[in-house]
């Protein structure tokens, strides 16, 4: 923070603009201020080339934002002198402007730890920076809520919440609000598209084949996209030393089919594994699947 | 690689496989391709079993 001086009253009396949406980033990632003013730096930490380069995502909260940070604690001592006597680093509730099978992708990240940057309704961002002058995500933990499905009304928007809570009071005390070149709206619509996948017929054991059907989030309706073993990465592997797509057959891929052989060098997989489909236009991912776990008989 | 309707992972490090373990790779999952094994197994490198010449007959 820097030092206290009178600095003036700016003739506009307008308040930051409401929180619309939350950048959420790997932690410790940093950008150039100047990066992160253009949506192109953002680009590189959201749908870059390649699954393993993804730091970002976009969460769009137009459903609704509630702050939940608690009152700065003021305490009267036993001289009656009262004065404030400790802050608290911000706490929110969003709700997620997405579908329950988007939400579900969350639930794996309960708890976890990540750097965040609000993104408020004019399309400038909320971040502090580094020592270094480098742009970076408030430090906090996420969680999400593994409740029934609400009521109808305006319950039902409530449903896909997300609390938030930031873990350092000071990163407050240094940020700015950082006006970009972009809208939340091209933010949004930077996110790599969300494709379901799930097994249709089991991992076959002697050949190592699985029959897997791909959708577009949240719909019934087919992605054809995923004809290549590019297409197609193993993401962890419960008891093989390692796995890949070696084979896909894709004559169904009009109905979202596709028949994939995972195997270990020559070796069929011994455990289960998780797998996740991406496709990449113009060398941006455009489109990212679930992960999903493939049990192994 | 593509052959036909199937993509291959031309990537992968196939002089490491078997003749026999390709053999069973072509027939589970390479069922739709009009290439002979031995005509994928070139294109990727996988080591083909040379045949034997003949013995002349006397």
């Amino acid at each position: 923070m820097t030092t206290w001086k009178n600095q003036g009253n700016g003739e506009s009396k307008n308040f930051l603009k409401d929180v619309k949406g939350l950048i959420v980033i790997a932690k410790n990632t940093t950008q150039t201020v100047a990066a992160a003013k253009t949506l192109a730096g953002w680009q590189t930490l959201i749908n870059p080339a390649t699954t393993g380069a993804i730091k970002a995502t976009y969460i769009d909260f137009e459903r609704g934002f509630e702050l939940q940070t608690p009152k700065p604690e003021m305490a009267t001592s036993n001289t009656g002198f009262k004065e404030k006597t400790k802050d608290f680093p911000p706490e929110f509730t969003g709700y997620g402007n997405m579908s329950y099978d988007d939400y579900k992708t969350w639930f794996p990240a309960d708890g976890k730890e990540f750097d965040f940057v609000p993104v408020m309704q004019d399309g400038k961002i909320l971040a502090p920076t580094t020592s270094a002058g480098l742009q970076i995500g408030f430090f906090g933990r996420l969680f999400v809520n593994y409740d029934l499905p609400k009521a109808g009304g305006a319950e039902k928007q409530k449903a896909h919440e997300f609390t938030i809570m930031f873990d350092d009071v000071e990163q407050m005390k240094s940020a700015g609000s950082l006006k970009t070149d972009f809208t939340r709206r091209d933010l949004a619509s930077v996110v790599p598209v969300g494709i379901n996948i799930e097994v249709i017929t089991a991992y076959e054991n002697t050949g190592g084949t699985v029959v897997v059907k791909a959708t577009k989030r949240a719909t019934s309706e087919p992605y054809s996209g995923l004809g290549t073993t590019a297409n197609w990465e193993v993401v962890s592997l419960s008891a093989d030393t390692g796995g890949a797509c070696t084979a896909i057959s894709a004559t169904q891929s009009a109905l979202g089919i596709y028949t994939l052989t995972f195997l270990n060098s020559a070796a069929k997989l011994t455990g289960a594994f998780e797998i996740q489909a991406n496709a990449v236009a113009a060398s941006h991912i455009t489109y990212l699947s679930n992960v999903l776990n493939i049990p192994v008989s | 690689m593509k052959f036909g309707p199937v993509d291959i992972d031309e990537t992968l490090d196939w002089a490491k496989w078997e003749w026999e373990e390709f053999l069973a790779f072509y027939k589970t999952s390479l069922k739709e391709v009009k290439e002979t094994p031995e005509e994928i197994a070139k294109v990727l490198g996988v080591k083909v079993p040379v045949q034997k010449p003949k013995k002349a007959e006397a």
